[in-house]
């Protein structure tokens, strides 16, 4: 094979830039952090991770948290949401978006046989069980979390497809507007 | 309770993107993509060219990397499980952190074969941000997979050093 000096894993500092990696923790944070934290964990340089935060607060990206003394950041989980509604609609067609729902629903209904359960709370329940084995353990599990998963899932696609016109219009109505200024 | 959980939900998938595009920008990974869809991301698949990833040269000709993120309700940090598969010998190594193996700790590391667990080992658990873990632990599989064992044809994992 080649000895081209990309083979290897490379580093995420090989791969991406510092602003890039600051960005990434950012809006992956479940809860509020410093700029120290985030900078270790980004391996970024504790000036450029300040203004990065500076200029991800600025967009309207992340939400600054004054707690004491310290300042934090977390990421704005409303615009999070709506950009999850907005990228679900701009990705794909409603016939997409209504076989995923289809796809939930039956996933839902195979667990729901398969354990003789009605929701994921009741196959939680099952785990205090202790004729379960630890494989049988794993396994529902991790069906309780893809459950959860499918189930707030199902929540954002109902939401995407609801908006989709009203979205779909305001997006025609600015080509439309783009069109006019060229022509 | 539900706000919070619906909450994880959009970190999760912005993780997710974030784990298929490092993937897509590495060395030796190929075809990155979502399962069970990109509409509904529960885990990150690539295809692996083990030789150009691990940067040596390697007994099996094909390697998939099997990636997923979640966060279990009560649970203060994320769980993963960063799998290396390699189909035609139906051997999996993978960095496992949930709830499976609590004697080993918070996180270990677990050689399957032929679908049946054959060792696992406790790992550090890096108290870190999912990225930067992701990244740490991709790093250990070239030591990882070297520590794997064959005799007679079946493989252990007699140790794990970290």
């Amino acid at each position: 094979m080649s000895e081209s000096p990309r083979d290897g894993v490379q580093s995420w500092t090989e791969s991406m830039s510092a602003r890039e990696r600051i960005r990434a923790v950012a809006e992956t944070l479940r809860e509020p952090r410093s700029v120290n934290w985030i900078s270790e964990q980004a391996d970024a340089a504790w000036s450029t991770t300040n203004e990065e935060l500076q200029a991800l607060v600025d967009q309207g990206q992340l939400r600054r948290v004054e707690a004491g003394e310290t300042t934090r950041y977390q990421p704005d989980y409303t615009r999070l949401l709506f950009e999850e509604i907005r990228t679900l609609i701009e990705e794909n067609s409603r016939e997409e978006l209504r076989n995923e729902l289809a796809a939930i629903t039956e996933e839902i209904e195979e667990w729901q046989a398969t354990y003789d359960v009605e929701t994921w709370e009741d196959l939680e329940q099952s785990l205090a069980d202790g004729d379960l084995t630890s494989a049988e353990l794993r396994e529902r599990r991790d069906v309780i979390a893809f459950w959860r998963e499918n189930e707030e899932d199902r929540r954002l696609i109902k939401h995407a497809l609801e908006l989709y016109s009203d979205v779909e219009a305001a997006r025609e109505q600015m080509t439309d507007v783009a069109d006019r200024a060229t022509s | 309770m539900i706000f919070l959980a619906g909450r994880d939900r959009y970190t999760q998938r912005t993780l997710l993107r974030d784990v298929h595009d490092r993937l897509t920008r590495q060395a030796g990974c190929e075809d990155v993509r979502y399962r069970p869809s990109r509409r509904r991301p529960r885990y990150v698949i690539a295809d692996v060219d083990p030789t150009t990833f691990l940067s040596d040269s390697y007994d099996a000709a094909a390697a998939r990397l099997e990636i997923r993120f979640w966060y279990p309700a009560g649970v203060g940090h994320e769980y993963y499980r960063i799998n290396w598969v390699e189909p035609e010998r139906n051997l999996m190594l993978g960095f496992h952190q949930d709830a499976d193996h609590p004697d080993l700790g918070p996180c270990h590391i677990q050689l399957n074969y032929e679908d049946t667990p054959i060792d696992r080992h406790g790992v550090t658990f890096l108290d870190a941000h999912p990225l930067a873990v992701l990244d740490d632990r991709l790093q250990q599989f070239p030591a990882a997979v070297e520590t794997i064992r064959w005799e007679s044809g079946t493989p252990s994992l007699p140790t794990w050093p970290v």
